[in-house]
C-alpha cells in the first residue's frame, strides 16, 4: 500500500486529522532542520530551533488556506523556512542582499582557504568509497557554504539537498528563471573553487 | 562564467559531500517535536477556527486576546523601566490575572517595587522585621528594588545569606528566630549607617532572603541604569534586558505574554541560584518561556521538575535548582 502524498496528508490535516500532520512532520523534519541550520550558518546557529519551529507553526496556521500552487508541499515548506531564515538574519544584523549576484561579475572569488591547501588529499574519483574522505568533504562543503551569500546558499541547498529543478526553485522563490540559474551558477563556481581537491580534478579547476 | 553548473559528476560529488556532512544525521530536538505536534493538535481541536488567508511567507499573527495584548503592553513598559533604572509605577490596584490563580501560600506577586501600602505585602512586613531592604533601596539599582516584593517561599529556601557578615544577616537570623526586636534594631542600624560599596552584594543577598517589603518611598531614589548594571548580575539574562523586550510562553500558535508579577517572581525565585552547565538537554514536554525581541529569541527558559534552565545566545547555559513547591508556585505565578 502506497504512502499518502504530502498533499493528501495536508488536506487531511486541514480536515482535522492531527495524525496526518504528525506524518508530515516525521517525513520532513530532518531535512528541513538541516536546511535551516545550513542556511543560517554558524553565526545564527542559535536561531535554528526558532526558525524551524516558526516554519511549522506557519504551516499549521495555513492549513485551511493551503492549496497546491504548482510546487510540492515540501517545496512550499522549505520556502517558508527560507523566508523565515532571511527575516531572522536581517534582524540579527546580517547583511542579506536581495540581489546577491551584484558585485560578483568579473570578481574572481577567493575562498578563505585556497584549493592548494587541500592538494594533499586524494582526488574524489580515487576515493569515492572512502567514507572518511566524504566526511571530510562534507565538512569542507559546510565550511564553504559559510562563505556564500544567503541567496546563493539557498538555491544551492534547494537544488542539491532537496533536488529542486531550477525552474521549480525559481517559482518557489518567486524569482525569474534566469536569476535563479545565475545564482546557482555563482554558487557552484565558488563552491568548486573552495572544495578544491574534493572534486574531480577536471571539475575543480 | 563557465557552464558546468549542471554537470552531473560535479552535482553528484557535491550531493555526496552533503550526504556525508557532519550534520547529515541531525534531527530536530525532541522537545521541538513535542511542541509543534501539540500545537497541531490544539489547532485541530479548535472547531471552526477560521484562519486568515495565508500567503507564502506570510507573517505569523500572534493569537492573543485583548488581555494578552494588554499584558504585553504592561510587561513591555515594565521591562523598559527596569532597563532605564526607574522604579515602576504603582500597579497594585489591578493585580495581574495570575495572582488570583496563585495558591494561598504563594507570594502575592506585588508589582515591581510598588509603594508598599497597595499590596498584601504590608501585613507581612509588619510581622516580619524589615532588614536591609532600605539599605538596598538606597544603594542598589532600581532593577533590584523592583523585585523586593515579599516572597514567603524564600523563607523556606536555603539561606543565601550565610556569607553575609553585615547587619542584614543579623536581621535575617533574628527573623528566623523570631527575635523581632533585635531585627528592628538591626534595621535602624542599617538605615543609619551608610554601607560601603563592597557590602552591596551582601546586603542585596540579605535583602533577597529577607522578605521585608518594599523600601520606604523616601528611600526610593532613582538610580542610573549604569549603576544598576554595575552590580553583580544575579540573573544570567540580565544583560539581555532591553527596553521593548517581551517574555512569552510558547508554542507560538498559543503564545502568551508573561505577567509582570510572574516575571518578578521568576527573578526572585531564581536569584543567586544560577550555575553554568554543560548539559543543556531539556526533557520533552517541559514548559518553555522565551525572551523575545521582535521575532528574535534572545533566550529560553525551560521549567523542568526541579530546575529552571536558561540558554541565551551566548554560552554557557545556566541552571537554577528549585524545590518542587517553589517551582509550582513559580509556574503558578507565571500563569502556567
Amino acid at each position: 500500500m502506497s504512502q499518502p502524498s504530502d498533499d493528501q496528508l495536508m488536506r487531511a490535516f486541514a480536515a482535522g486529522d492531527a495524525a496526518a500532520f504528525e506524518a508530515l512532520y516525521t517525513r520532513h523534519q530532518a531535512a528541513l532542520y538541516r536546511f535551516v541550520r545550513r542556511l543560517l550558518g554558524a553565526a545564527a546557529a542559535t536561531q535554528a530551533d526558532e526558525v524551524f519551529q516558526d516554519t511549522w507553526e506557519r504551516a499549521i496556521q495555513a492549513r485551511h488556506s493551503w492549496l497546491p500552487q504548482g510546487a510540492t508541499w515540501r517545496t512550499w515548506l522549505f520556502t517558508l523556512a527560507h523566508h523565515r531564515a532571511v527575516d531572522c538574519l536581517r534582524k540579527l544584523g546580517r547583511e542579506v542582499s536581495v540581489h546577491s549576484d551584484e558585485g560578483d561579475e568579473g570578481e574572481p572569488w577567493e575562498p578563505e582557504a585556497a584549493a592548494d591547501a587541500w592538494a594533499g588529499w586524494p582526488a574524489a574519483s580515487a576515493q569515492a568509497e572512502d567514507i572518511f574522505f566524504w566526511r571530510a568533504a562534507g565538512q569542507r562543503l559546510l565550511d564553504c557554504l559559510e562563505g556564500l551569500p544567503v541567496a546563493q546558499k539557498t538555491v544551492f541547498l534547494l537544488h542539491h539537498e532537496d533536488g529542486l529543478a531550477v525552474e521549480e526553485m525559481a517559482r518557489a522563490l518567486e524569482l525569474g528563471f534566469e536569476t535563479a540559474k545565475t545564482r546557482l551558477r555563482y554558487a557552484m563556481s565558488k563552491l568548486r573553487t573552495c572544495m578544491g581537491a574534493y572534486l574531480p580534478p577536471k571539475l575543480s579547476t | 562564467m563557465n557552464e558546468r553548473m549542471s554537470t552531473p559528476t560535479s552535482d553528484e560529488h557535491l550531493r555526496q559531500a552533503l550526504r556525508h556532512a557532519p550534520d547529515a544525521d541531525v534531527s530536530a530536538p525532541a522537545y521541538l517535536r513535542a511542541q509543534i505536534v501539540a500545537s497541531a493538535h490544539r489547532s485541530t481541536a479548535q472547531p471552526g477556527a477560521a484562519k486568515p488567508a495565508s500567503r507564502w511567507g506570510a507573517r505569523r499573527v500572534p493569537r492573543w486576546g485583548a488581555s494578552g495584548a494588554l499584558a504585553t503592553v504592561v510587561l513591555t513598559g515594565f521591562i523598559g523601566l527596569l532597563w532605564r533604572g526607574e522604579t515602576p509605577a504603582p500597579m497594585a490596584d489591578k493585580p495581574a490575572p495570575v495572582v488570583a490563580q496563585a495558591p494561598a501560600h504563594a507570594p502575592t506577586p506585588t508589582p515591581a517595587a510598588a509603594p508598599a501600602p497597595a499590596t498584601s505585602a504590608e501585613p507581612d512586613a509588619k510581622r516580619r522585621p524589615a532588614t536591609a531592604t532600605e539599605v538596598r533601596a538606597d544603594k542598589v539599582a532600581t532593577l533590584n528594588k523592583a523585585e523586593s516584593a515579599p516572597a514567603p517561599r524564600l523563607q523556606n529556601a536555603p539561606p543565601q545569606v550565610a556569607d553575609s557578615a553585615d547587619s542584614a544577616e543579623s536581621a535575617e537570623s533574628a527573623r528566623l528566630a523570631g527575635a523581632t526586636q533585635a531585627a528592628q534594631a538591626s534595621r535602624k542600624e542599617a538605615l543609619e549607617v551608610p554601607r560601603p560599596a563592597p557590602a552591596l552584594a551582601s546586603a542585596e543577598r540579605a535583602a533577597d532572603a529577607s522578605p521585608a517589603t518594599a523600601a520606604a518611598p523616601a528611600l526610593r531614589q532613582r538610580m542610573p541604569a549604569a549603576a544598576a548594571l554595575s552590580t553583580a548580575a544575579p540573573w544570567p539574562w540580565r544583560e539581555t534586558l532591553q527596553e521593548g523586550d517581551q517574555v512569552q510562553w510558547w508554542p507560538a500558535g498559543e503564545s502568551r505574554p508573561v505577567t509582570v508579577a510572574g516575571l518578578q517572581q521568576l527573578m526572585q525565585a531564581t536569584r543567586g541560584r544560577w550555575q553554568p552547565v554543560q548539559d543543556t538537554a531539556a526533557g520533552q514536554d517541559v514548559q518553555q518561556l522565551r525572551w523575545l525581541r521582535g521575532d528574535i529569541t534572545l533566550g529560553r527558559f525551560w521549567f523542568e521538575s526541579d530546575t529552571v534552565l536558561w540558554c541565551g545566545a551566548a554560552p554557557p547555559c545556566q541552571r537554577a535548582a528549585l524545590d518542587g513547591p517553589a517551582l509550582r508556585a513559580l509556574l503558578s505565578a507565571l500563569g502556567r
